[in-house]
């Protein structure tokens, strides 16, 4: 399917439900989002109404991951009573735009356990041997 | 899909012990995944998924959490709402704003146009209605002279019937000149009778006298044109 | 899960290093002169602008030089006398436009603004996001760059990464995403300089860098230094970058090569203008605004000068000028020009005078030169005014 536009050719009903969320774009083991507005019902690949930003989830030369937002439209759809998927709710928690995302905590932590988890056993592996 | 391997083909050629018991190999290829009407494999029947774990404590911290965030999120969006209201009636994006005194002005530009627009077409209306009273006038004018004139015909006529009346009623018959007039009719009969031959001659009066009289000319020409006229 | 994690470490080390290979190398090495404090008031000061213009020239033929571009052609027109008139009129202005010169700002610094400290964030990612606002029609410099730090810090992006950022989402025409080798490699840049491409290498300079970049400011004062050392200075003459290149030298008072050159090549006035700069930015305590009016009242802009050559195809017409043209076309002097030298002659004799001038022999020796060949030049001009009888004004 060709990239619809960025200002969106979807059709949708003045009433129906909008959902702020990613469309997965980008080839195998490459991914590459679009933060797109639609509607809820749809399937991802459909023509969207609005596409406000993209997310490169791989780490650049710089090792930094790129997120550009248009915050002026995604406020104003939030405004009108989009929903938002979940790790849309967690980018744009990160982004400081949202307040942040239990899940963020959750896995912030989780990290941290598993580090500290390694690391004990890492030591336990030197004293042993 | 099913795919039949080529000893389908070369089934015929080969003789019938040499492809075992199975007549010919049949395989499932998957490119996708399982299409939905094959059956859960036979291994994995009874298998149970085990879910992860989640202790006490992170269960009740993600709960406290998520009611944190859903209350916080929430009055974000009110604020957002109130943002795009305000925005939608602030906002000059579609139609054009003006100030009280633009507005006046606006409506003094307006006035003065439609005064103008007035003025010009009163002086067309008037100038039009001017003609139109002048062309009855002329018209009436003419209506008038015509009935005039025709009048005056009529009264023309009248008089000339009058004068010849006049002039008739001096042979009329009146009671004082009854017997002058009978006396003068008895003295002179009038006969309307006539004949005609088959030249067309007309001869008048009953008595044929009178065609002895005319005989010596025995065609009288004028008689027979005023028949023929 | 382990393994991978260990992998995305080793490659975020690397890019790291290859971050700090890349500022260590940085573009090229720094310049011996720097501004030590903020030259933008002074620089963009109306009187300096006009001085700056009318010592930059406009040579139309310079402005208007084929570059190398994909596109060169030549339109062909025919046009009656008045709209051949507005055209001259609109090329002068396109070529002032062309003429305006690069600002000297000081150079930014960065500073740290966090936005928001999250300690509970930490390790939420084994990278750092960098969020880019790409709200419709907002200018370069007022987009927001923020980025949330692995530690859960939340923070205005550096100059660097902003920069970065605009070029990806918002490209400029000409700007490359990486540094380029002609700035980044001493050899290249030393070679670009060797070959006297000091306006090839200022153009990329002003389209690759912000003016309060470092690099700019490190780069264009290596060149200017450079140039100061060839004396190649009629190469940026009517470019836009005589104007910086004066004030550069003016600022760190080595304005005697410029000023050598200006009197060697009979552009007196300039030379004035330049002292009066120099006067200017230091705070000499000498009246050069009197010359300067002198100056004003005898002589007109570049931009009418230029105007006047162009226009010049219609007096060649009505062939009434007569012989007052032809003797100022024999000699390239009017007596005006005569008068403006003689007073911008003592001008800036006093200034090789003062304790200002550094290479006062050299100076001197011109200015004698120029003194000679310009009575050389009035004997000639009164002698061919006597000859054809024109009363001399």
């Amino acid at each position: 399917m060709p990239l619809s536009p960025a200002s969106g050719i979807g059709r949708f009903y003045a009433k129906s439900a909008k959902i702020i969320r990613f469309v997965r774009l980008g080839c195998t083991n490459r991914p590459f989002y679009h933060i797109v507005v639609m509607e809820r019902r749809k399937n991802q690949h459909q023509p969207v109404i609005e596409q406000v930003g993209s997310y490169d989830p791989l780490p650049n030369d710089s090792n930094e991951r790129l997120v550009a937002l248009n915050t002026e439209r995604i406020r104003h759809w939030l405004g009108k009573g989009a929903h938002l998927s979940t790790p849309a709710a967690e980018l744009l928690g990160i982004a400081g735009l949202l307040p942040i995302h239990p899940r963020t905590y959750m896995s912030a932590w989780r990290n941290r356990r598993a580090a500290a988890e390694a690391e004990a056993s890492a030591e336990k592996a030197e004293s042993n041997s | 899909m099913l795919r039949a391997g080529c000893q389908v083909l070369t089934q015929t050629a080969l003789p019938a012990g040499k492809t075992g018991g199975n007549s010919f190999a049949l395989e499932f290829v998957r490119w996708r995944r399982k299409p939905r009407w094959l059956p859960v494999a036979k291994s994995k029947v009874f298998r149970v998924p085990e879910r992860k774990k989640q202790t006490e404590e992170e269960r009740t911290e993600l709960m406290r959490l998520h009611n944190q965030y859903k209350t916080q999120l929430r009055s974000v969006r009110q604020y957002l709402r109130e943002e795009v209201v305000r925005h939608e009636e602030t906002s000059t994006a579609d139609h054009i704003v003006l100030t009280p005194e633009q507005e006046e002005a606006e409506f003094q530009k307006c006035l003065d146009l439609n005064a103008a627009w007035n003025a010009r077409i009163a002086k067309e209306r008037e100038a039009r209605l001017a003609k139109e009273r002048e062309e009855k006038v002329a018209y009436v004018q003419e209506r008038l002279e015509a009935k005039q004139l025709r009048e005056e015909e009529r009264r023309e006529q009248a008089n000339q019937r009058v004068l010849r009346e006049i002039e008739l009623s001096k042979t009329y018959i009146t009671r004082e000149n009854l017997d002058a007039a009978i006396e003068a009719a008895l003295a002179n009969p009038v006969d309307h009778n006539f004949a005609i031959d088959l030249d067309g001659n007309l001869y008048r009066g009953r008595n044929t006298s009178q065609l002895t009289e005319a005989s010596p000319n025995p065609n009288p020409e004028p008689n027979q044109q005023a028949l023929s006229n | 899960m382990h393994l991978l994690r260990q992998l995305r470490q080793v490659n975020g080390l690397r890019s790291l290093r290859q971050a700090t290979r890349q500022v260590a190398t940085g573009p090229t090495k720094p310049a011996t002169l720097q501004y030590e404090r903020d030259p933008q008031p002074l620089f963009t000061d109306a009187e300096t602008q006009r001085l700056l213009q009318s010592m930059t020239q406009l040579n139309l033929d310079r402005v208007f030089r084929k570059r190398t571009v994909p596109d060169n052609s030549v339109e062909t027109k025919f046009m009656t006398d008045e709209q051949l008139d507005s055209e001259f009129q609109q090329m002068v202005e396109r070529a002032k436009q062309r003429l305006q010169m690069p600002p000297i700002v000081t150079i930014k610094k960065d500073e740290e603004r966090i936005i928001a400290k999250d300690p509970a964030l930490k390790d939420f990612a084994s990278t750092k996001y960098v969020f880019t606002d790409i709200t419709f029609g907002l200018r370069q410099s007022e987009r927001k760059v923020v980025v949330r730090e692995t530690d859960g810090t939340l923070a205005y992006a550096t100059l660097e990464t902003t920069k970065r950022m605009n070029q990806l989402y918002f490209p400029l025409e000409g700007r490359q995403s990486y540094n380029p080798r002609m700035f980044l490699l001493e050899e290249l840049f030393a070679k670009c300089l060797a070959e006297h491409k000091y306006e090839f290498v200022l153009d990329r300079l002003l389209v690759q860098y912000e003016p309060h970049e470092p690099e700019f400011h490190n780069i264009s004062a290596r060149v200017f230094e450079h140039l100061n050392e060839s004396k190649q200075f009629d190469l940026l003459r009517s470019t836009r970058h005589f104007g910086p290149m004066a004030f550069f030298y003016a600022w760190h008072r080595c304005i005697d090569d410029l000023l050598y050159d200006m009197i060697r090549r009979d552009y007196l006035s300039n030379a004035v203008e330049l002292i009066a700069l120099s006067y200017k930015i230091h705070k000499v305590p000498v009246e050069y605004l009197p010359t300067l009016a002198q100056l004003d009242a005898l002589q007109i802009t570049p931009a009418q000068r230029a105007l006047a050559e162009l226009r010049s195809v219609f007096r060649n017409r009505e062939e009434n000028q007569g012989i007052e043209q032809e003797i100022h076309t024999a000699i390239g002097k009017t007596e005006q020009d005569f008068a403006a030298d003689e007073v911008s002659l003592k001008f800036i004799e006093q200034y090789i005078a003062s304790e200002h001038a550094l290479k006062k022999v050299q100076l001197e020796l011109a200015v004698q030169t120029l003194k000679e060949v310009n009575r050389e030049k009035l004997l000639l001009f009164q002698g061919l005014k006597k000859a054809h009888g024109v009363q001399a004004s």
